[in-house]
């Protein structure tokens, strides 16, 4: 740190005189966590046991949906002649279509994405406007551009127009040191949906089983809701580089994953309405993606805490362009 | 190492899985293996996260959130992500999220230092110490005042940057924000530091 670090200086030595915990009073922790963790044991073996467990609800949405009663052309809330009974909305998907049908109805429309042209040494840039639960009259922007080719690394962040980074103010930061280790990562590892390439990304399936074991990423184990954050995290970074059928396949693997839900109605992120499909992970935390199923565009995300009531939400665009900082 | 942040949709972060100083064998091995293993991660870890939990609430509630931190670990283990060789950021993230519960306290404590000029956090000894140092008790107490007025999640960001020595990557994976949340949280936090302390930016 240097002289300008002197606030993280003061920081980092408050109460740095205090004790350490003492080895006993470790061990009397440690006891503690043993003991509870032999009793959380117990309780959830007698949860998973209870009949509720095994209780299958049926979805009336979907069986409509799979009937192929989905309501065209028609506003929100306005009962459709073609589907008597059936709501239709502007996007032309009943109103109470579940996140798997309105996931399958984009699935359709990816052809209608106007996806960008790029090429060796391009960038994304990605530009969020957003405002956290806790600070919802603070509207922020976060523009931030990523090398295509090299593991969509942050090469430069900017907030409100003011330079995160590189951060002026941390000499510490060593970008250098950061690319080593993407470069040895790709080098060992190979690229992956988290740490692309462009040839991976234009090697991706064409179809939704195939697309599902690419974000599987060779682990046949892993839990729906990681696999849907995957997908989120394609779709708002590189998911304008997908071709139209890539796309289509990664919406229709999206479809198949157990306890994705959609919002009510139609969701407002900062003046662009859309669906919004998430999911509410086991500590009660809610993540969504707002999408236009008639274009397949995302248009933003929107984040709830669990046991809190509000939301952070944002608008967000993605863009190929050839230098950081560029914006066109 | 940059990749696309997992956790947040829609943002980018750089998360790495950087090698930290040398351990028999990677944490992920003991993450996901049995109760048994898992003790293993607690005799590596459980003094840095003691310590850090003690300066924000006290021992004693440092005592109940090191023990709560390491059962939501194990009950949350499938979630790890075994690429980390150390579980340490991941187990500075759930105990920040356990203090969550305890923001009332920590505060309580801050606003008292910074009014008395006593640290209920200290022992009779410490504060004997302490008071020693009159010029640094000073900036204690400013410094107790800054932090009691910070925001929250600035603060915790802060504290991970300062006291746990997180890196920005590594406080992204452990708070499930993304790395410009990170660095964005952390600018205002120390330019709100900076404003109750006096000092130039």
């Amino acid at each position: 740190m240097t002289d300008h670090d002197d606030d993280l200086r003061l920081v980092a030595s408050f109460r740095e005189d205090l004790d350490d915990a003492t080895p006993e009073r470790l061990a009397s922790v440690r006891a503690t966590f043993l003991k509870q963790q032999k009793g959380s044991t117990m309780t959830a073996r007698r949860a998973f046991l209870t009949p509720s467990r095994i209780a299958v609800v049926a979805l009336p949405a979907v069986a409509a949906i799979a009937l192929g009663a989905v309501a065209l052309g028609s506003l929100g809330g306005e009962t459709t002649p073609e589907s008597p009974g059936v709501t239709g909305t502007s996007n032309g998907l009943a109103v109470d279509a579940d996140a798997a049908a309105v996931l399958r109805y984009t699935a359709l429309n990816t052809g209608r994405y106007t996806g960008a042209e790029h090429s060796t040494g391009d960038y994304v840039y990605v530009r969020d406007t957003f405002y956290l639960a806790d600070d919802p009259e603070n509207l922020d922007v976060r523009e931030s551009w990523h090398e295509i080719d090299f593991g969509m690394f942050m090469v430069l962040l900017i907030e409100n127009g003011e330079q995160l980074m590189p951060d002026p103010s941390n000499p510490k930061e060593d970008i250098e040191a950061e690319r080593a280790e993407t470069a040895e990562y790709l080098a060992t590892h190979g690229p992956s949906l988290s740490i692309p390439t462009r040839d991976y990304l234009a090697s991706l399936p064409e179809d939704a089983e195939g697309m599902l074991a690419a974000l599987r990423g060779g682990h046949a184990e892993t839990e729906a809701h990681v696999l849907f954050k995957k997908g989120f995290s394609v779709l708002t970074t590189t998911g304008e580089t997908l071709a139209p059928a890539q796309r289509s396949a990664l919406f229709e693997a999206l479809a198949t994953l157990d306890g994705v839900t959609r919002a009510d109605g139609t969701v407002d992120v900062l003046g662009r309405t859309g669906v919004a499909i998430g999911f509410e992970d086991e500590s009660g935390a809610r993540e969504e993606i707002v999408i236009d199923p008639e274009t397949s565009d995302v248009l933003g995300t929107r984040y709830r805490a669990p046991g809190e009531d509000g939301w952070s939400v944002q608008a967000s665009s993605t863009k190929v362009v050839a230098e950081p900082g560029d914006t066109e | 190492m940059t990749t696309i942040h997992a956790d947040i949709p829609g943002l980018v972060a750089r998360g790495s899985p950087r090698p930290r100083e040398a351990t028999d064998t990677d944490d992920a091995e003991h993450v996901l293996g049995d109760a048994d293993r898992f003790t293993v991660l607690f005799d590596r870890h459980a003094a840095a996260l003691h310590r850090y939990a003690a300066r924000r609430v006290g021992p004693d509630l440092a005592d109940d959130l090191v023990s709560q931190t390491f059962l939501t670990a194990f009950a949350n283990r499938h979630r790890y992500d075994p690429r980390r060789p150390s579980a340490l950021p991941w187990l500075y993230g759930i105990c920040t999220n356990l203090m969550r519960r305890h923001r009332r306290t920590e505060a309580r404590a801050y606003k008292a230092l910074a009014k008395t000029g006593v640290d209920p956090l200290r022992t009779a000894d410490a504060t004997d110490r302490s008071l020693d140092r009159v010029e640094a008790q000073g900036m204690s107490r400013r410094l107790a005042d800054a932090l009691a007025s910070l925001k929250a999640n600035q603060r915790d960001v802060l504290l991970l940057f300062a006291v746990a020595e997180l890196t920005y990557p590594e406080i992204a994976a452990a708070l499930r924000i993304p790395e410009g949340t990170v660095r964005s949280r952390l600018s205002r936090a120390r330019t709100h530091l900076r404003k109750r302390l006096g000092t130039t930016p």
